[in-house]
């Protein structure tokens, strides 16, 4: 790989701080949407939605350096894919979603090594 | 036969986030012309003015997936014989020669590093025009 530019290094660190400061944003969307599922509206469709959610910050939080938040996203995206196949009922959705919390902030003590918040 | 250069580059990716930080990587490391499309509906219609040389696809995208998207690229005369390569983070070592048997060049797994995207980019280029790998210098 070629080494890269000032300019290209502060282009990715720029756009890294973005994603980093709309993650709590996405956590927050997705407990709520989970505790909607709770509520009892557990349409698939809702479980669709939260499941793309979820599935959106597997592969973003992966890519922009975040790997524990990544695996508890996987986490809670495969626990939705046994919900969707009727193999596990929403409740055990809350204790991932608190997971999710749980590794934002272990990235932002700095847990994911050089890489993390 | 010398291996034509690889300029235009259509990416299909509907995580804006994703897409984001893959087409800075594409274009300001890279140097390509880059398309950035949010869905495959999207793509098939863009395609036809942009006429990429290759695609990069990603597999799981709600509404028309990366296979739907790959059959319809496959059946406009503008793309149909352009190559593919999906991005996708599910996948298993023995899937990968099923995805090139149906019809995708390559197959790029999440997480990558976006930096050294444009190089593996190339890499499969050549690949794919028949010319053995080398290391980068």
């Amino acid at each position: 790989m070629a080494k890269l530019t000032a300019s290209q290094r502060e282009g990715f660190a720029a756009l890294r701080r973005v994603y980093l400061a709309q993650v709590p944003g996405r956590i927050a969307e997705i407990r709520r949407e989970a505790a909607a599922l709770r509520r009892g509206s557990a349409a698939r469709e809702a479980l669709l939605e939260l499941r793309q959610l979820a599935h959106r910050l597997v592969g973003s939080s992966a890519l922009f350096g975040l790997p524990l938040l990544s695996a508890a996203a996987r986490d809670l995206e495969q626990e939705l894919d046994r919900v969707l196949a009727g193999a596990a009922s929403p409740g055990g959705l809350d204790a991932l979603t608190a997971g999710l919390e749980a590794a934002w902030s272990a990235s932002e003590a700095g847990a994911d090594g050089d890489r993390g918040a | 036969m010398a291996v034509p250069t690889l300029s235009r580059v259509l990416l299909v990716e509907d995580d804006p986030d994703i897409r984001a930080l893959t087409g800075f990587a594409l274009r300001s490391v890279g140097g390509f012309e880059l398309e950035e499309c949010a869905s495959g509906a999207d793509a098939c219609v863009r395609a036809k003015l942009f006429r990429p040389e290759i695609v990069l696809l990603d597999l799981m995208m709600p509404g028309m997936d990366g296979w739907a998207t790959l059959r319809a690229m496959r059946a406009m005369p503008e793309t149909a014989r352009t190559p593919v390569v999906f991005i996708t983070a599910k996948v298993q070592t023995h899937e990968v020669e099923s995805y090139r048997r149906s019809g995708v060049s390559d197959v790029i797994v999440k997480p990558f590093e976006p930096a050294a995207l444009p190089d593996l980019l190339r890499s499969i280029w050549r690949r794919i025009h028949g010319e053995a790998d080398r290391e980068p210098a």
